[in-house]
């Protein structure tokens, strides 16, 4: 009689999927599915999976699309597509983000982010100089690389980068972080805590992923309750804590320079703010511009963090206005 | 009064499990309820209900119902069920231990999608005891394997487009029953007033989920490792 009860309970712990089971929650990454396309690089003694996308011909100049932070390369794919015609646009994941295999925290540091650009460029790129676009984080990233070696740099093109500096981040932080315990997304976060343990990768990207349409960015966006939707496959939840580790907090100190040697390249860098974001035109051009020995900032109207999104055709005619190959 | 509340909340600090009263215990009597607000790291409210109609070695058994609400994040309607049994163990003079086993169902939705998850806490918190007080340790095991999940098109549109030929092994999440390693672990204090008919109490204290990544902390998601809640307690007869 005890078995009967029992059978069904046994059958939930026997027949249930697991939340770990690749793609069950989200999208698998590159070692979990190698019909995707990727290359592998080795970084910071380890070597690892990249998802990487290319549009246009290899004999064209090659430039690099870096993606912010909780994104990967997809919502970028619009840009990538506009200059296939004059360049060989290489669009990846970073290490740990995205479709890209999952790093461990000894593996990321300021310094590892920049070797991978330079182990991106080895690939791609080894003997001629790239055109970089970075966008939010990717333009800290972008400016990082290209202070570290200003002569594999052909242009630069920074949209809404995040503060260069760790004092500059100091003085923004609290207008580009809002966060109050009473706020619905995040409390809808926590919730979700309760029911679907953050117990590896997978469960934690699937949170994160609720990011992205939360009012917890409100000042980056012209409708701060209604952002624009940013279609990214995957976003890496543990990467984020491990950049937010390395860049400092607003208690302990942000200690970071992304532009330390950043005078060294002197070509004009091209930086675009939106007239929404609280990242936007007015702080690039206050905060931004003056750490390049010569820097181009332009307003992008109606438009917030994801201006490429928001004003496709605008973003993509600043860029090539500015961009050599037109 | 909304800031007083909301100040509240924040000095309780914050728990991965909800609340369950077991501090009816420190009432005698055939019926009791209690309401209070806990922070899991989500912000809720809850409100319950205690019968006893059995003692064992002159100790009261009491069985408790409970509901708990999130105050901020409801989308649809969100909220946990929740049935336990409640005794008070006498360990020396002045010291008891309040222990309690729950089972409980909360049904939840986000913009990824909507849950059903269920599992069972253990509490217990030995205290020492004087005419009107008690303090001590609290420690509870939240264990929750149980979840169903149907994925919204928010969730599912992050397939779209995953594969440049077009077709590939992965297309969509999988909705369905799933089973987790769900498991909180909470090390705290406890301390509560009593009178005949009334009580209130406190617990806060460390909260860990354990995972394989080894974190401890990540706001930006709602990972907190702290847990609290006040809870106000009133014998009915």
């Amino acid at each position: 009689m005890r078995t009967i009860y029992l059978l069904p309970l046994l059958l939930l712990f026997t027949t249930c999927t697991r939340t770990d089971e690749i793609g069950a929650l989200v999208p698998p990454t590159v070692d979990q599915d190698r019909s995707l396309p990727s290359i592998r690089i080795d970084v910071a003694g380890h070597s690892r999976l990249i998802h990487v996308r290319t549009f246009g011909d290899t004999a064209n100049p090659v430039l690099f699309l870096i993606h912010g932070s909780y994104s990967d390369c997809h919502p970028y794919f619009n840009i990538c597509e506009s200059l296939a015609d004059k360049y060989y646009v290489v669009a990846w994941d970073q290490r740990g983000c995205g479709l890209s295999e999952r790093i461990t925290e000894n593996e990321f540091s300021l310094e590892t982010a920049a070797e991978e650009v330079s182990r991106m460029k080895a690939h791609y790129s080894p003997h001629n100089k790239i055109t970089i676009i970075g966008q939010s984080w990717g333009g800290g990233m972008a400016t990082l690389f290209t202070a570290k070696h200003p002569q594999e740099v052909e242009q630069l093109v920074l949209i809404e980068p995040i503060p260069l500096t760790g004092s500059d981040m100091q003085q923004l932080y609290k207008s580009i972080v809002e966060f109050t315990y009473n706020n619905q997304s995040w409390n809808n976060m926590a919730v979700q805590g309760m029911v679907l343990s953050a117990d590896d990768h997978a469960q934690i990207d699937y949170r994160a992923h609720m990011i992205l349409r939360s009012n917890m960015t409100a000042g980056y966006h012209c409708d701060g309750n209604n952002p624009p939707v940013w279609p990214v496959h995957r976003v890496g939840g543990y990467m984020e804590y491990l950049r937010n580790k390395a860049l400092g907090n607003p208690v302990s100190g942000f200690t970071y320079d992304f532009r330390e040697g950043i005078s060294a390249f002197s070509d004009t860098v091209l930086v675009m703010g939106g007239s929404c974001s609280s990242l936007g035109y007015s702080v690039q051009n206050q905060y931004t511009r003056p750490h390049f020995s010569a820097a181009q900032v332009i307003e992008v109207q109606n438009a917030g963090h994801r201006m490429n999104i928001e004003k496709p055709e605008e973003v993509i005619s600043i860029i090539k206005n500015y961009l050599n190959q037109y | 009064m909304k800031r007083l509340l909301f100040s509240c909340l924040l000095l309780t600090g914050f728990t991965q499990a909800t609340a369950q009263d077991y501090f009816s215990l420190l009432n005698p009597g055939s019926q009791y309820v209690y309401a209070g607000v806990s922070a899991a790291p989500a912000l809720m409210a809850q409100t319950g209900y205690a019968f006893s109609g059995v003692t064992i070695k002159d100790k009261p058994l009491v069985f408790t119902a409970g509901i708990t609400l999130p105050l901020f994040s409801q989308k649809g309607f969100d909220a946990e069920l929740n049935v336990g049994a409640g005794y008070q163990w006498a360990l020396a003079k002045n010291w008891n231990m309040i222990t309690g086993l729950s089972w409980n169902i909360m049904r939840s939705q986000d913009i990824n999608g909507r849950y059903l998850c269920s599992g069972f806490k253990l509490d217990m918190l030995p205290a020492y005891y004087t005419s009107h007080w008690m303090t001590g340790p609290h420690l509870a095991l939240d264990y929750r394997p149980w979840l169903h999940i149907r994925h919204s098109d928010y969730s599912k549109e992050a397939y779209t487009g995953l594969y440049p030929s077009g077709s590939g092994t992965y297309t969509t999440p999988r909705d369905g029953w799933f089973l987790q390693d769900n498991l909180a672990l909470q090390l705290g204090a406890g301390v509560a007033y009593f009178r005949t008919h009334w009580n209130i109490n406190l617990k806060a204290g460390f909260n860990w989920q354990p995972n394989r990544l080894g974190l401890i902390s990540l706001p930006d998601i709602g990972i907190m490792p702290f847990y609290g809640s006040v809870n106000v307690g009133y014998k009915l007869h």
